[in-house]
């Protein structure tokens, strides 16, 4: 588990600790105690929401879902109490408040014979009032199924137990991923990036990706379920591609390159651009907070790119495979998880590790969020 | 077509279990909860023909998925009921024989099939990605059943868009404009070889029959079967067989017959369950197929059956290939034979040890300047054609599967391990010494020793050999290690690798060596019948 210097709040803790103007000379007891910190809140197998202080990496809380714990991608109210969690076999969303466990808001998206499914498409509104999901929704007949068109459905948080949907929007197929931004503008990670008027349905491309008729340029593969970049205020996804440097086609001239494809969340600036060489397999990335030159992506590898010049700054083996990244909300640690049960820890600008913490289920494809609240005691 | 219908002509005929209004009955008891009726039938089912591993995956969906309960009634077990819908099904909406001629890999459970050389891109990205391309060759439908299918499967598996090959493009578009219009012209629910295989007098496979074969692992395979009917398309067989290796069994089992020829065999052999599969063709007078282990289907033997009217039968001779300069102990397996043993010029008997009806075996020497080449061998009447090989020299070998997957497994899991399992094939390059220059000799399989290599640096640095597995020295059966993540690996990788398997063959004082690519890799979780 951590050193003991790293119990002392000099790491995530440090920016907190400098904003209360606290002397960091010691960290004894005659410190006076934060009165907010970084938590992780992430699902776990068989069926947990885990609350864990980021800066000790001890377990606070362990709440019991009341569903399947798949996909378990979570998004927090803006208070940072409700955990809102897309559960129940990709079906069922679920509030749970964080501290208490009470289960505050819940709805089941399939209702009647239309059986609905999210991938890991669940935002919720920047006043925390709305939840957003698109759903991939299948009439079942007696006798036969019927796909039905994608949409996005909205959800009043108010409504709490067994909520209904109170809109519905026409939506592009093969959406994996939402984020809010803060006018409230919903992007929707699908064929492309899109941006959804939430009153009026309306949408349109912000960035082109499957769309895109390069010659120079492969189609893009853009694997994710990950709606991840909370620290960063960002939506961002991350897609492989082959650029063609002689003959388009010719794979014998040509160079494999990872790129992101990324909304600013407090401007709505999208950005699509290559930050570095495909060598091997990522699964999810994330910019660093403050430091949007610097590009970090995980999977059996961390590793970090330049963005600027399009090249890999770093690169750590690991122990094992984790699919999804986070940072502190400081920006000085590191967070990998899912796939497997750990969570570990490692200082972003040393790939010191930290810590880890054991769930003792595994976290699969959700994805965990770190987010920076008043204190919870803890109640485990 | 009705059900009714479609079982009009076979009312008239002999083997196949005639329809009935209790099979009727039985299916309007089990689907009509949810299967409209209609002048067609009852929905969905009438608008499909299958194999009999078809129906069985349906009706296992219908009762994993969608609520169908089958409890023992009236005197029956369940499984019996079920056993009943499913050989309803396969004999009133089967597949002709010449349906299902280039997809019986599949219930054959032929290990390491390459679809890709089989199905063109587009099909092997829509539904090979997933499973065989041959599970939709074993299906005929409507058009707008298939089409119905397509709801089904992204209804029931919606990630179907979002995983590889989906996610790249308008997977349902693509699927439902291009893909389903393709394969419904491709294998409709009416065809002529259906009503013609309708219209044909089925006849029982009672009787006696011989078999031959090979196992990798234990060599040629030769064997006898005496098969009696109890009842519409049911049998019992006295089972008995050899490989060349020296192995025995004798078993009895007992078989059902599906469509007309469909053969379903099942044999508990020295403890270890197998299960038969094989096609009688048109004339009801041969069957091919594949014996395999149930729990290891990966092990099995290629099955040849003729039936055995009284008239000689030459099945198989051993061993397949003579060394010109040499002797050896040539065996022929067969059945009824009498008379003259005819062998190629310059093979001369030296000494006859066993002349019966079934086997007749000799010491042969090999003249030196023999003629090399593939010739008949015959036993009186009976001929087999390119029977055996005089040879010089070994040239190459091949090793075959040339590409194919291993398993972990096992290890308090509940996937057993996949073995690998290996054959290597001579060839004599001929008097030109010139691979294909024309008169090369296929000298059928050799005895070899074996080993697995790393397959390229990777696998050297990850040290692939040491934990993937070992491979029998003697038999080219490869045995995967345990399931689960391993400490002792980089980032406790689990007990794969990336294996070159090679085979020496000794040729006099020359070894000769040939090589394979086998994946050792993780478990295989969903192993329906038809995969």
């Amino acid at each position: 588990m951590f050193a003991s210097h790293y119990r002392c709040g000099t790491l995530a803790g440090a920016a907190l600790v400098a904003a209360l103007a606290v002397a960091s000379a010691g960290c004894g007891p005659s410190q006076p105690a934060a009165t907010s910190k970084d938590y992780m809140v992430a699902v776990s197998r068989p069926n947990h929401l885990n609350v864990i202080d980021a800066e000790t990496l001890e377990p606070v809380n362990r709440c019991d879902l009341p569903a399947h714990p798949a996909p378990g991608t979570i998004v927090m109210s803006p208070d940072n109490q409700v955990a809102y969690t897309l559960i129940g076999s990709f079906g069922e969303i679920y509030g749970l408040d964080i501290e208490t466990c009470e289960v505050v808001f819940s709805a089941n998206q399939s209702q009647g014979n239309e059986r609905v499914r999210s991938i890991g498409a669940i935002a919720i509104s920047p006043d925390g009032s709305e939840i957003y999901t698109h759903q991939n929704p299948t009439v079942m007949n007696s006798d036969h199924y019927q796909v039905q068109p994608t949409r996005v459905a909205v959800f009043n948080t108010a409504d709490g137990i067994d909520a209904k949907a109170v809109r519905q929007f026409p939506a592009p197929r093969q959406v994996t991923i939402m984020k809010t931004g803060d006018d409230g503008t919903l992007y929707l990670g699908g064929p492309d990036v899109y941006a959804m008027d939430v009153s009026s349905g309306d949408y349109s491309t912000v960035i082109a990706s499957r769309s895109i008729d390069d010659p120079q340029y492969s189609p893009r593969d853009v694997l994710t379920v990950w709606p991840i970049g909370d620290t960063s205020n960002e939506f961002i996804r991350m897609f492989s591609v082959v650029r063609f440097n002689g003959e388009p086609g010719d794979m014998d001239d040509s160079s494999f390159h990872w790129g992101y494809e990324r909304i600013d969340l407090t401007t709505g600036e999208p950005t699509s651009t290559i930050f570095g060489p495909l060598e091997v397999v990522l699964f999810s990335g994330q910019t660093r907070p403050g430091r949007p030159e610097q590009m970090w992506a995980v999977l059996s590898h961390l590793k970090q790119f330049d963005v600027p010049t399009q090249t890999e700054t770093r690169s750590l083996t690991l122990d094992h495979t984790y699919y999804c990244i986070n940072f502190s909300t400081d920006g000085n640690t590191l967070y990998l998880s899912g796939a497997l049960d750990d969570i570990v820890a490692y200082d972003a600008d040393t790939l010191e590790k930290l810590g880890n913490v054991t769930l003792g289920g595994d976290m699969s494809m959700s994805t965990p969020r770190v987010i920076h609240r008043p204190i919870i005691t803890s109640r485990l | 077509m009705s059900a009714r219908k479609l079982l009009a002509p076979l009312l008239l005929i002999g083997a196949i279990a005639p329809t009935s209004n209790a099979d009727d009955a039985l299916l309007n008891r089990y689907c009509l909860g949810c299967h409209m009726p209609s002048e067609q039938g009852l929905s969905r089912i009438s608008e499909q023909r299958k194999t009999p591993e078809g129906w069985e995956m349906t009706i296992s969906r219908m009762q994993l998925m969608h609520g169908l309960v089958i409890a023992d009634e009236d005197g029956r077990s369940a499984a019996e009921i079920k056993s009943a819908l499913v050989k309803h099904l396969a004999d009133s909406q089967g597949l002709a024989p010449s349906e299902t001629a280039t997809a019986r890999y599949l219930p054959e459970r032929q290990p390491a099939v390459q679809e890709a050389t089989l199905y063109p891109a587009h099909i092997q990205e829509t539904c090979g990605r997933c499973h065989s391309s041959a599970r939709h060759a074993l299906q005929r439908r409507s058009a707008e059943e298939w089409q119905k299918s397509i709801h089904f499967h992204l209804g029931q598996y919606p990630s179907i868009e979002y995983s590889l090959y989906g996610r790249d493009r308008e997977w349902l578009d693509i699927a439902v404009n291009q893909i389903i219009p393709e394969i419904a012209a491709n294998f409709p629910l009416q065809t002529s070889a259906w009503s013609d295989w309708q219209a044909t007098e089925k006849q029982s496979l009672s009787g006696s029959w011989q078999l031959a074969g090979d196992m990798p692992g234990k060599g040629r395979f030769v064997g006898t079967m005496a098969v009696t009917q109890d009842g519409d398309d049911h049998y019992y067989a006295n089972f008995s067989g050899e490989f060349d290796n020296g192995e025995r069994f004798t078993s009895r089992g007992e078989s059902v017959v599906y469509t007309g020829y469909e053969w379903r065999g099942s044999f508990d052999i020295d403890g270890v369950e197998y299960r038969q599969v094989l096609a009688a063709d048109e004339s009801f007078n041969s069957m091919q197929g594949r014996l395999f282990q149930a729990d290891h289907s990966e092990l099995g033997v290629n099955l040849s059956a003729v039936r055995d009217s009284g008239q000689p039968i030459l099945s198989a001779v051993w061993p397949e290939q003579l060394k010109v300069g040499g002797s050896a102990t040539l065996t022929l397996h067969g059945a009824n034979m009498a008379g003259a043993v005819a062998l190629p010029a310059g093979v001369n008997v030296r000494s006859v040890e066993r002349s019966g009806p079934s086997e007749w075996r000799a010491v042969v020497d090999v003249a030196a300047n023999a003629d090399t080449g593939r010739f008949a061998v015959s036993h009186g009447s009976a001929t087999l054609d390119s029977g055996v090989a005089l040879f010089n020299q070994v040239s190459a070998v091949t090793v075959l599967p040339d590409y194919s997957v291993a398993r972990v497994g096992g290890n308090g899991g509940s996937q057993n391990k996949m073995f690998g399992a290996f054959t290597a094939y001579g060839t004599d390059y001929g008097s030109d010494g010139v691979a294909g220059g024309g008169d090369d000799i296929a000298l059928g399989a050799l005895p070899a020793s074996w080993r697995v290599e790393p397959w390229d640096e990777t696998a050297a640095h990850d040290q692939d050999v040491k934990f993937a597995g070992n491979m029998d020295a003697t038999t080219g059966i490869f045995t995967p290690a345990a399931a689960g993540p391993n400490p002792e690996r980089k980032q406790s990788t689990n007990n794969v690798g990336n294996l070159k398997v090679v085979a020496t063959v000794n040729d006099g004082d020359r070894a000769v060596e040939g090589s394979a690519h086998m994946i050792a890799t993780v478990q295989r979780w969903n192993n329906p019948p038809l995969r």
